[in-house]
């Protein structure tokens, strides 16, 4: 099983970059699903304007891990860079999915079956990203080889 | 490369660490949490997310400078790829401080407005080296 998951790696790390592009470009439509724009209009500028920031950074974090991805090779080279890369990332959607079914309270989200399907959605790409980036991380590390 | 520059990614560990503690002192000099009160709890919790994950992404990248300082600086796709990616990252933050910041604001609160430029202009400049050092190896 270790073995098939080291052989296929190169084209489940493709299919993460891909997921997370995916993602960074369905994300730009949440603040218009969620009504940021209203919602941040009754901050503070000061308050405000870091919401956005933090949002824009967040953004351009998934988008890096999105391009780095595009290219298996450097991401599964074996290097402790490599490692420390993906176990870095591997952390960030393990805590995101923790987050999702421990922190966020959904009560005043909109609802609806196709808001449900997206959650579905994210929350399984979620998992997804957090099991290759575990497994490339294993990978790099020669817990699990080719 | 010139292994000195090990020693300015050390620094730049430091720097990232301070950015990402400066983020906790201004959750009480702001009163951000009194000023999320008004807004509904799903986006006062994603700002908190936000808040908690570019803090984590700081000391990430605190422990990748000072534990891969030489790796960062190998010429290969990978380092140059993160290097590159994380100079336009800051690089950008300088500019979002001086272009989208409001300017009043900014006055209010000069000493930190200076910091986060510095912070951010310095490590826009290792990064950034250490890339297009990279390139050239």
């Amino acid at each position: 099983m270790a073995s098939l998951i080291g052989q296929n790696l190169p084209t489940l790390v493709l299919l993460a970059a891909i997921g997370q592009l995916v993602l960074i470009v369905a994300s730009l439509a949440i603040p218009r699903v969620l009504g940021w724009r209203a919602e941040t209009a009754k901050l503070r500028p000061l308050t405000r304007q870091v919401f956005w920031t933090y949002a824009a950074y967040i953004w351009a974090t998934n988008l890096s891990f999105g391009l780095v991805s595009l290219h298996p090779a450097w991401l599964l080279d074996g290097s402790p860079l490599a490692a420390g890369v993906t176990g870095f990332i591997s952390a960030y959607w393990i805590g995101r999915v923790g987050i999702q079914f421990f922190y966020f309270d959904r009560s005043d989200a909109p609802s609806g079956p196709a808001v449900r399907l997206a959650e579905v959605g994210l929350v399984a790409l979620f998992v997804y990203l957090a099991a290759v980036y575990s497994a490339a991380t294993l990978f790099n590390l020669g817990r699990i080889g080719p | 490369m010139p292994s000195s520059i090990t020693f300015f990614f050390h620094i730049a560990a430091a720097v990232h660490l301070g950015v990402a503690s400066a983020n906790l002192f201004a959750f009480r000099k702001f009163h951000y949490l009194e000023h999320l009160a008004g807004v509904p709890l799903i986006v006062r919790q994603v700002f908190l997310v936000q808040n908690a994950y570019l803090m984590a992404v700081q000391v990430g990248l605190a422990l990748l400078c000072a534990f891969f300082a030489g790796e960062l600086t190998s010429g290969r796709p990978m380092s140059v790829a993160v290097t590159g990616f994380l100079a336009v990252f800051w690089g950008s933050r300088v500019v979002l401080q001086l272009g989208y910041y409001d300017p009043s604001l900014r006055q209010a609160n000069r000493l930190f407005d200076v910091l986060f430029i510095l912070a951010d202009g310095y490590l826009t400049a290792v990064y950034a080296a250490a890339a297009i050092g990279g390139l050239r190896l």
